[in-house]
């Protein structure tokens, strides 16, 4: 019973709602100002579109500039040479086999003028005190290089024995006897035949850090001298 | 002999091989230097005939077998490859490495010799390792 009373107080209180009840607001709308009614009109700049660029406008590829080819110096076969010649691609010279001249050539020390070959630059000169010294330094340069491989092998023959005799030698030392440091005949001798080849070593490799600076110097020298005999 | 006396060895056979005889014999004689050449190439025959020897080769056998001999092998092969290693490095780097012939031989004697350090050190390892596996896993066995 009581639920059929608020059913019908739901159903009379709905239809009241839509057919009186509406809803009046009490704020009016501010009315805005408007740019007028004509349609708006693009701004030209960004309206036609401009055609985007390609990175290939034509079909037609420019031709490319050609790359400088780098020519490695082979002076003993590039120049026309004939003994006496020493040295190699950066230092040296040679008899010009068409004269009574010698081609001589060296590592410039600034940019090279433009020719092929980079980094040397050579050039035809007559006999002069100025060449005797140039042949003289480069003679030195190449002792100098020389005898640096030489020092180099020696420390690497003298490191490898050395480390031969400490891997293998130590039976002989006896210088752990039974848990007891002995230091005894042998074991001294083997400690003095390590020291002895290692230092042997450690002089080859010292040389030869020594030989290189002698042959940097003797090229320098060759250099001024080169440029003394100019064109 | 264990597996690893032998090989250790054997690569000591080869850096001498390299080191004594080709490097500081016979590039040293064919410079003109008679005595060091010598010494070099003397070297590596002394110890190719004392290998024909069976008291040298006993004497070998002893020494791969003291207890301290692979810290020895990996020792001197490990201070052979830091010695070598920078060297050839700087060699490659020099202007004239591939210019002028003394150089590039250097450059040549230099890597090889850290080459042989190097893998040597590695090979030593490698079968210390293995055979020490293998030496735990017979144990097991048994």
């Amino acid at each position: 019973m009581r639920n059929r009373t608020i059913t019908k107080a739901v159903m009379v209180g709905s239809l009241a709602a839509l057919t009186g009840c509406q809803f009046q607001p009490s704020v009016r709308p501010i009315p805005w100002p408007t740019l007028g009614s004509a349609a708006p009109t693009l701004d030209p700049r960004y309206s036609t579109p401009e055609p985007i660029p390609t990175a290939f406008p034509s079909a037609v590829m420019p031709t490319p500039t050609p790359i400088p080819t780098v020519v490695p110096f082979r002076p003993f076969e590039d120049l026309d040479c004939r003994p006496p010649m020493l040295g190699d691609a950066e230092f040296g010279y040679c008899r010009d086999a068409l004269s009574d001249g010698y081609y001589i050539w060296a590592r410039c020390s600034q940019p090279c003028p433009e020719w092929p070959y980079p980094g040397v630059e050579w050039r035809n000169v007559g006999e002069s005190s100025g060449l005797r010294d140039f042949m003289q330094l480069i003679e030195d340069r190449d002792d100098a290089l020389t005898a640096r491989r030489s020092a180099l092998g020696s420390g690497f023959k003298f490191l490898g024995i050395d480390g031969t005799i400490a891997a293998l030698g130590w039976p002989t030392a006896e210088c752990i006897v039974g848990g007891e440091l002995t230091l005894g005949t042998s074991c001294v001798r083997f400690v003095l035949a390590l020291i002895a080849a290692g230092t042997v070593g450690i002089i080859g490799f010292n040389q030869a850090g020594e030989f290189s600076r002698q042959a940097d110097e003797s090229g320098q020298s060759a250099r001024e001298v080169f440029e003394e005999l100019g064109p | 002999m264990s597996a690893f006396g032998k090989v250790s060895l054997i690569s000591f056979g080869v850096l001498l091989f390299w080191t004594s005889f080709v490097v500081g014999g016979v590039e040293s004689l064919s410079d003109g230097d008679i005595v060091g050449g010598l010494i070099g190439v003397g070297a590596f025959v002394a110890a190719l005939v004392a290998l024909t020897r069976e008291r040298f080769r006993a004497y070998l056998r002893k020494a791969t077998n003291t207890g301290g001999h692979p810290a020895r092998v990996f020792g001197a092969f490990a201070v052979l490859a830091l010695v070598s290693t920078p060297y050839a490095i700087s060699l490659a780097r020099d202007p004239l490495a591939f210019v002028n012939v003394h150089v590039t031989r250097s450059l040549i004697d230099a890597s090889v010799t850290a080459g042989i350090s190097l893998v040597a050190l590695l090979t030593n390892l490698f079968v210390y390792i293995a055979s020490g596996k293998a030496g735990r896993g017979a144990e097991g066995m048994k």
